[in-house]
């Protein structure tokens, strides 16, 4: 068994200011942090890829950065970390994001499996499992919230509304999940020192040789701006708080809200 | 380029179109270029006149059973054959996994999870504004897509939705059908399993939310929400701030990181009314507001606001509704 895990570095985006008068973005002091789904992603690749002879490697597409968020996985009990980074890969969004990792993924696999995040922090989108699960042409699962091994795949369920759907793909597949799936392993002192003798292998658009014409991202942010603040309804008073109270259920039961 | 039609994706559930399918469907009609809805699944044809009640101009039935995989190659046939300018779909499951297949599989762009969405027309130059929250919904980020078609998806209740839209109740169908080629499906939805704890705490669905923020002040303090909801038939639900401190569950969160909720009530108590919480029930019927601090950004936001103590407040409105039974 051969177990892909893929890591974003993402901002602690409690840490960004943005400034109240010109609303612009203060990414001083800004910290960075794994993407919190990532660590379930790890755990999922520790506990499917368990046995002696299985490989785990975590991919990250990042700057130098993000050799820190690779060690973690290390430290964690993943046995090998790839970093992508190239300056023609600055600025991707998902589609040339899974572009990039699709090319790493040929480059460095098969992989039986492979595990990200359904939803990262910062950007969001979501996207990456369904994109690459599309692009490898393999089965795609997302959000997983529970995970069963079945013979030659996995069995997954997410949840949706008042219950869980159940999907299922066999071997290879891409499977996304969210922060209800498992709780992620301590770094062993063992670990920590792999970590932090690890080499992260290095692979560029040198080694991966992706035409310019599939790095152009299509979409880009054009503008920033402020969100709209609606005009307010009508304040209902009263002397104290009880006939506040009072006026409130009266004016919901006269327009038959209750 | 001078076809400007509009898609929405529909996604049918017992073989009748979800809430956000219809809330796309009046975007699309409400922007004056043509709308047309897809439908893709068994007995498609079905499912057409809710969408011209909707305000379709036009439905392209494709009356297959497909699953996201299938769907989303369907989709690219008929892209390339009708070349519309932007396809809508929603951020369901279902959607999410069909739009990140779709975009991957024909190589569109996509803006994902947006809140809004504007076409910007000059004669034959079309553009379109895709509207989405970003830095902790502090600020809102304008995206652009390059070439066309373009996809956009949003969350239910993100967009305004009216009961009643007029729209006509039919109009022409255009029948399709795509041969699926071996190995594209290769994922199993396999079915829905109802869950006691998920069906509980299903706020989605939720025609009234009792909904509460730090100003709650505890686990305690829940019950009494919990106590006026079961006396108006509602649910309760809450802020990012509830859930980290341990008082209502994380199914129970609205906003950004939680649920999208658009119930016919929403009443906001110790709920200061942040964007990322505001961004999931701004599109709720009436809002009210409870808060002691005249100055809370949720005001802005509230049909109804009555600055107050919460504590006095809620005991006095149990007491006064169950008099009123
Ligand atoms: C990445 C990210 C994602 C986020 N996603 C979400 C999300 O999905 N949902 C969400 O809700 N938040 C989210 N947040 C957090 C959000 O920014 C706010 O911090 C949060 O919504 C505030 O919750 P609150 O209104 O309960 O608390 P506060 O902002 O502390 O407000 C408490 C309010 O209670 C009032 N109050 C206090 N005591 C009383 C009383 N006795 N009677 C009446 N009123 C009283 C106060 O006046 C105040 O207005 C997110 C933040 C980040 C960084
Ligand atoms: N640059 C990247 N390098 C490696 N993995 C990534 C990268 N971007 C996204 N991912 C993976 O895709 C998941 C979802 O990210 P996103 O599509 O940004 O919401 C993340 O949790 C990661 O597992």
């Amino acid at each position: 068994m051969k177990c892909l895990v893929l890591l974003k570095e993402v901002p602690n985006v409690a840490s960004i200011r943005i400034d109240p008068e010109t609303f612009t973005v203060d990414r001083d002091n800004v910290i960075n942090i794994l993407d919190p789904a990532d660590l379930n992603a790890i755990e999922a690749a520790l506990t499917v890829a368990s046995g002696p002879d299985d490989e785990t490697v975590a991919m990250s597409m990042g700057p130098e950065s993000a050799d820190a968020v690779i060690r973690t996985a290390i430290a964690m009990g993943i046995k090998k970390g790839v970093r992508i980074t190239d300056d023609a890969f600055a600025g991707a969004d998902s589609l040339v994001t899974a572009t990039v990792l699709k090319a790493a993924i040929d480059k460095e696999g098969p992989f039986d499996v492979i595990f990200c995040g359904a939803h990262s922090v910062d950007g969001a989108t979501g996207q990456i499992a369904g994109k690459l699960g599309a692009m490898l042409g393999i089965g795609t699962l997302t959000r997983a919230s529970k995970i069963d091994t079945e013979d030659g795949g996995l069995r997954i369920q997410r949840k949706a509304g008042g219950g869980y759907e159940e999907l299922s793909a066999s071997f290879p597949l891409i499977c996304s999940v969210t922060e209800d799936l498992n709780k992620p392993r301590k770094q062993t002192m063992k670990g920590k020192s792999a970590a932090k003798k690890a080499v992260i292998e290095v692979l560029t658009n040198g080694e991966l040789a992706i035409p310019a014409d599939q790095l152009v991202s299509p979409s880009r942010v054009v503008a920033l701006f402020p969100p709209m603040r609606k005009e307010g309804g009508e304040e209902l008073t009263g002397s104290t708080d009880i006939e506040k109270a009072d006026n409130l259920v009266d004016v919901l039961m006269n327009n038959h809200l209750i | 380029m001078a076809n400007k039609n509009i898609w929405v994706v529909f996604e049918l559930s017992d073989g009748k179109p979800n809430r956000v399918s219809l809330e796309l469907m009046q975007k699309a009609a409400s922007m004056k270029e043509k709308a047309s809805a897809v439908i893709i699944g068994e007995n498609a044809k079905e499912a057409a006149p809710a969408a011209f009640a909707n305000g379709a101009d036009e439905v392209i039935a494709v009356s297959q059973k497909a699953t996201f995989e299938g769907a989303a190659y369907i989709l690219s046939q008929l892209i390339k054959k009708y070349e519309p300018l932007a396809v809508l779909i929603g951020s369901t499951n279902y959607g999410r996994d069909l739009s990140a297949a779709l975009s991957a599989r024909s190589r569109i762009g996509i803006a994902s999870d947006c809140t809004d969405m504007w076409i910007n027309a000059e004669g034959d130059e079309v553009s379109i504004n895709w509207i989405r929250p970003s830095y902790d919904g502090k600020l809102n980020t304008n995206i652009a897509v390059a070439g066309t078609p373009q996809i956009g998806t949003f969350h239910a209740g993100t967009l305004p939705y009216k009961e009643n839209f007029g729209g006509p109740s039919d109009g022409s169908i255009i029948e399709e059908t795509v041969e699926i080629p071996d190995g594209v499906i290769l994922t199993s939805v396999l079915g829905f399993i109802p869950d006691d704890a998920l069906m509980a705490a299903n706020i989605e669905d939720a025609k009234i939310l009792i909904s509460g923020g730090r100003g709650v002040g505890s686990k305690e303090g829940f019950k009494q929400l919990f106590e006026l909801a079961a006396l108006v038939g509602g649910n309760v639900s809450g802020s990012r701030v509830a859930v980290e401190e341990g008082w209502i569950e994380k199914d129970r969160q609205v906003g950004i990181t939680g649920k999208t909720v658009a119930p016919e009530l929403y009443i906001a108590f110790g709920i200061s009314g942040a964007q990322p919480h505001v961004a999931g029930m701004k599109e709720s019927k009436v809002i009210v507001a409870v808060n002691s601090d005249a100055n809370a950004p949720i005001f802005d936001y509230a049909t109804y606001g009555i600055v107050a103590d919460l504590n006095t407040v809620i005991p006095e409105m149990i007491e006064k509704i169950k008099a009123n039974k």
